[in-house]
Parts: C-alpha cells; sequence; structure tokens
C-alpha cells in the first residue's frame, strides 16, 4: 500500500524536513498576505493528510520510532534556529515556543495524566520569575541554581496552598489554584520589595562566565544572543521531553492514569492516591517554576501583568488545542497560540476571542485534540507477539 | 472445623434515618465460595463497601485472619489480601487491557521515581516479569484476549470487561476475593461462560475464598458452598444453596407478600 511509505523511517523523515522548512519560511515570512497564504496552504495540506489517510499511517510510524521521531525534531528545530540565526525577533519567539512547550509539559503531568485542573499555571510560572529577579539582582548565587531555587519556590507554594485540599476529591484544588491565580498578581503588585506594579529588572544568565547576553560572532557570522538562550532552552526541552516520556511509560504513568480515571479503583489496589497527586503537581510545578525564571531572565525584566489568570488560560487552552495529555499536541498548539498572534498583527488584538473559539471549535468537534494521545505502550516487546513470556 | 477466613460481628451501617446494615453477621470460611443474595437493595453492596473500606461501618467489628480490618482504608485492606470487582465494571476504558489488569500488581511493582524515570534498564526487567504474570493470567481466565492486550478497554464487551476485573483482582494473589454481582448485564450463554471462570479460580487456587453477591439466586446454584440471604440489611438465612431458596422467609424477600 502506498499509504506504508508515511509509516517508515524515510516517510517520516520525508515530512519532518517538509515541516521544518515551512516553519522556517513561516518565521521568516514578514508580510500578512504571504502568512495568510501560508496559513491556508497549511490547512489544506492537514486537512488532504486526514482524508487520504496519510496522517494516521505517520502517527503510526511516529509511534513505531519514537526516539527515531524525537531526534528528527531535534534535528529540524537546531536546523530552524540555525536559518534565523541573526535575527533577534524571530529567535526571541522561537524561544518563548520552547519555553510555552515546557511549561505546559510540566501542566499536562498535573492536568493530562493525573486530572489535576491547575489554573495557575502563569502564577507559579512568575513565581519562578520573580525568585530569578530577587536572587539575581539581590545575592551572588550562580545562575544555575537560581533557575532551580525558582523551580523550588514553584513547588514548595504549590504544596502550601493544595495539600490541605488534594487530599480531597472533585475539584477543590482547582478551585483552590483559580484563587492563587486572581491572588498573585495583586500580591506582586501591591509588594513593594517585589518591584510592585512597575515590575522588577532580572540579570541576564551568566553560567560558568558564559554571558548569554551577548552577541555570538563565529567565522565572521554574526549570531544573535538569544542564541544562548535558546541553546539552554533545548537543553530543558529535551529534559522535560525525557521526563514526561518516562513518566507516561513508566508505573507512575500508569498510576496517574488511574488516578485520574477512577480514584475509588485505584484505592482498591493500594494506590496511595495523595502522594500520586502531590508527585504529579509537584513536578509540574516545578517545570514551571524553573521556566518562569530562565524566562525572566531571558527578558531581563518581569511586571506582574505577565502573569495574569488569562495567561494560565492560554497555557491550559494549549493543551486543549494539541490533545490532552500529548506532547506532540503540545508543541504544534504551542507554536499556533505563540507565533500565530506576533505574525499575524492584524488579529492580536483578538487573540483571545480567537483561541477561545478555537478551544470550542475543537471540543465540539475532535474533543481529542489537534494530536490525541495514544493508547500507552510501556516498551516494544509489550506488543502482541512480542515476549513470549 | 476449617479455618476462618473472615469474620465480621454485628456490622451496622447507617446512612442518616436509613439502616443499610442492620447488626450483620457473617463468617467465611478458607476456601469457600459464599454465595451473598438478597433483592436489590439489600445491603449487600453495602456490606461489600464496608468490607473494603470504601464506606465506614458505623459498629460493628470485622476479623480477617485474626486481625482487625474494621474501618482500614481500601488501601490497607487490600495490603492485608483483600481484592474485588465492582458491580458496574469500574476499568480504565481509556487504558489498555494490559494497563488495567496490572494496575493489580501495584503492590509489588518498585513505585520509587528513580527507578521508574532513570533506570530503564531495572524498569523494563521488572516490566517483563510483571507481562508474563499478565499474560499468565489472560491465559487461564480469557485466552482469546491474548491478541488484545494493547487495545483500549473502551471498545469491549461487558463479558469481557469482567474476565479483566477478575484477572486484575487476582494478579496481587489476595486470600479474599470479593465478586460484586458478576453476572449482572450479560447473557444466559456468558453467564455460563463465567460461571466456568469462577469454578476455574477455584481449581486452580488452593489459598482463595470468594464471595459472590447477587441479586438473582438460580446463577450462584452451580458455584457456591453455602449462601447468606440479606433483606433490608438483615440476615434472614444463611445455608446451603438448596435451604436458602427454599427458605419461606427468602422466598417472601423475592416475590413480596405472602405466597
Amino acid at each position: 500500500m502506498t499509504m506504508a511509505i508515511f509509516s517508515s523511517r524515510f516517510g517520516i523523515f520525508l515530512v519532518a524536513s517538509m515541516v521544518s522548512v515551512y516553519t522556517a519560511l513561516f518565521m521568516h515570512a514578514e508580510s500578512e498576505i504571504l502568512i495568510g497564504i501560508l496559513i491556508f496552504l497549511c490547512a489544506v495540506a492537514w486537512y488532504l493528510a486526514e482524508r487520504s489517510g496519510v496522517s494516521r499511517a505517520l502517527a503510526m510510524g511516529i509511534q513505531e520510532n519514537g526516539l527515531y521521531s524525537n531526534a528528527l525534531f531535534l534535528v529540524g528545530l537546531l536546523g530552524i534556529a540555525a536559518y534565523i540565526h541573526g535575527d533577534h525577533f524571530n529567535l526571541l519567539m522561537l524561544v518563548t515556543v520552547m519555553v510555552f512547550v515546557v511549561s505546559c509539559i510540566g501542566l499536562n503531568i498535573q492536568f493530562g495524566y493525573t486530572g489535576l485542573l491547575n489554573f495557575a499555571g502563569a502564577a507559579f510560572f512568575g513565581a519562578g520569575g520573580y525568585t530569578a529577579a530577587m536572587l539575581t539582582t539581590n545575592t551572588g548565587i550562580p545562575h544555575l541554581l537560581v533557575l532551580f531555587i525558582g523551580g523550588l519556590v514553584a513547588v514548595l507554594i504549590g504544596f502550601v496552598i493544595t495539600l490541605p485540599v488534594l487530599r480531597t476529591r472533585g475539584h477543590y484544588a482547582a478551585v483552590v489554584t483559580i484563587a492563587f491565580s486572581l491572588l498573585f498578581r495583586t500580591l506582586v503588585e501591591v509588594n513593594q520589595a517585589l518591584g510592585g506594579a512597575q515590575g522588577a529588572p532580572v540579570a541576564g544568565l551568566n553560567l560558568f562566565g558564559w554571558d548569554f547576553n551577548s552577541n555570538v560572532e563565529i567565522g565572521g557570522i554574526e549570531i544573535s544572543f538569544y542564541m544562548n538562550y535558546f541553546a539552554l532552552a533545548l537543553v530543558f526541552l529535551v529534559a522535560a521531553m525525557f521526563v514526561s516520556r518516562a513518566i507516561e511509560k513508566s508505573w507512575i504513568g500508569l498510576n496517574l492514569d488511574t488516578v485520574r480515571l477512577d480514584e475509588t479503583a485505584a484505592a482498591c489496589f493500594g494506590l496511595n492516591i495523595t502522594r500520586w497527586k502531590v508527585t504529579a503537581f509537584s513536578i509540574g510545578n516545578f517545570m514551571l517554576g524553573v521556566m518562569g525564571a530562565f524566562f525572566a531572565s531571558m527578558l531581563g525584566f518581569i511586571a506582574p501583568n505577565n502573569f495574569t489568570f488569562g495567561d494560565s488560560l492560554i497555557m491550559l487552552s494549549i493543551i486543549l488545542l494539541g490533545g490532552i495529555g500529548s506532547v506532540p499536541g503540545i508543541i504544534l498548539a504551542a507554536t499556533i497560540v505563540i507565533v500565530l498572534p506576533e505574525k499575524l498583527q492584524s488579529i492580536q488584538e483578538y487573540r483571545f476571542l480567537i483561541f477561545a473559539l478555537g478551544v470550542i471549535l475543537i471540543l465540539l468537534f475532535r474533543p481529542n485534540g489537534l494530536i490525541r494521545r495514544r493508547t500507552r505502550v510501556f516498551c516494544k516487546s509489550s506488543a502482541p507477539g512480542g515476549i513470549n513470556a | 472445623m476449617p479455618d476462618r477466613c473472615l469474620q465480621a460481628t454485628a456490622v451496622s451501617k447507617k446512612f442518616d434515618g436509613l439502616v443499610a446494615l442492620d447488626s450483620v453477621n457473617l463468617e467465611i470460611y478458607s476456601r469457600e465460595v459464599l454465595g451473598l443474595i438478597g433483592p436489590n437493595g439489600s445491603g449487600k453492596t453495602t456490606f461489600f463497601n464496608v468490607l473494603t473500606g470504601i464506606q465506614a461501618a458505623t459498629t460493628g467489628k470485622i476479623e480477617f485472619e485474626g486481625r482487625d480490618i474494621t474501618n482500614l482504608s481500601p488501601q490497607r485492606v487490600y495490603r492485608n489480601g483483600i481484592a474485588r470487582t465492582f458491580q458496574r465494571a469500574r476499568l480504565c476504558l481509556e487504558l489498555s487491557v494490559f494497563d488495567n489488569i496490572a494496575i493489580g500488581d501495584h503492590l509489588r511493582l518498585n513505585q520509587g521515581l528513580w527507578h521508574n524515570l532513570f533506570n530503564r534498564t531495572a524498569f523494563r526487567r521488572e516490566f517483563s516479569q510483571c507481562y508474563a504474570r499478565v499474560v499468565r493470567l489472560i491465559d487461564q481466565f480469557a485466552p482469546h484476549m491474548r491478541d488484545q492486550l494493547d487495545k483500549p478497554v473502551a471498545g469491549l464487551p461487558m463479558i469481557d470487561r469482567r474476565r479483566l476485573e477478575i484477572c486484575r483482582a487476582l494478579l496481587g494473589d489476595p486470600r479474599l476475593l470479593l465478586l460484586d454481582e458478576p453476572f449482572a448485564g450479560i447473557t444466559e450463554e456468558e453467564t455460563r461462560q463465567l460461571t466456568d471462570v469462577i469454578i476455574e479460580i477455584r481449581n486452580q487456587k488452593d489459598n482463595l475464598s470468594v464471595i459472590i453477591v447477587e441479586h438473582e439466586m438460580g446463577v450462584i446454584s452451580r458455584i457456591t458452598d453455602r449462601c447468606v440471604a440479606l433483606n433490608f440489611g438483615r440476615k434472614i438465612c444463611e445455608g446451603s444453596y438448596q435451604e436458602v431458596s427454599r427458605n419461606a422467609e427468602v422466598q417472601k424477600a423475592y416475590l413480596g407478600g405472602e405466597l
């Protein structure tokens, strides 16, 4: 069958190259007409791929060649970064997408796997950011450690506010996160030590003498200083994807899924529900906090306005659009949600409206999201006829 | 006299004004299959829920193998060796057949974060052991599902879901198995198949007692050693299947009014 080629490594390679080239072109494009044409082309290609069964064949191939596909993804990402190496604006946008992907992978461990709705994603992100602001301007703690502490602070806050309610059933924890999300902004706005409504400066990263805020020149080619941040973001992205995948393909993932789908049954088979909820919540918040600290360092400045309830909703809508529990879905949706309004200035003002509409349409017509999560297969050996016990 | 496996003494459960269980005394011996029968709403499932810690008993005492397990958490009850199935098969529909059974191995598997996330070689070794245990159970009690281990449960018929629930409950090698209306919602032919499965479990496991909750009486005549009948939360009769089914009070409970 001709479709089989899309399940092969060659087919995956072909599609990955096309997607990379497309993304690079899209980032490079300036005029709104060209961008409109590119979006239209993408929609047509997506539709045809769905209709003809190409996307299904591709999904099967990707599931069978997981590591290979992930490697291709990274190569593609490096290619795109290399293509836009001198372009501050686009490189910043690329790193922003990566920051959101890692943050949403964290949220996804909470929401997608464990069913814990966290409406304070941006607040935990901000907690990391403010930690970075305070520590880089007031102390001499090494910056790598600062990022780590940013994560720990988010975990600690999450611990304090939800520990009393994580023991209960239902959505009490979600309600508490809504309250925290709304409070967080007010809290930093009135707190002059944190810079108040004006915000606070954050020092650019400097790891072991490697100054992130200076442009690099290699062989006469001027490279934007954002490339430094890209490199570090890539490390975080790989780590987050690794952890997420490892969780999913382990007993932890099975526990989290069972807690989400049926707490009573889970309890009757010995699962400590609170333990798994706290574990998932903490891992997610850690990722959010580290990313917040990293993002704040990159921007050099943070203000309460960046961490509103609306931003938390954007993060959740990325997960809903992409497909609950699906990391490839998050990557796609984060790209759309971040890049589109930047590129199409004319929709900038209506972006919340458009995303809300997008989420509603997805929930109505494609409830599993753009790229749905696959049924878990632990190891290749668990495929039928794999190992014969 | 064989060993007592489980002994419930004067167990009561009140929901505000409603008395769901009214000082029920019940005992089950090792290797016995006990039928717990009674019309709808007679307190059978409540008894299971109290036994497994899902609901707390208002008064009374439950001992399992000589240990007091009254009002322990579901987790602790399971740890003591009691596993159950549910009236409305509580399986995770999105997850695969394997996943649904494997959760029954929870206590045996290493749940450490380091082991699971970073020590993949050790994890894979453990996984294949678990996989082998699951396959052994499937081969015994649901051989036709051997090729469907990776399929989501959502597409399976009720009879297969019941088989899965039984496999899940047996995976942790319990010493008491509670089956909550296993025959609800399946056809007569399927009932026969499931009865065979339960007889098979009996023959294979030499350290297992079983309590079956059922409201239709006929289906359990083949498999029970002894029956207990409940009505309005009270034990009204106890004895062999023949004795219980001929008991006047039981017939009255089922048919209502005078006979």
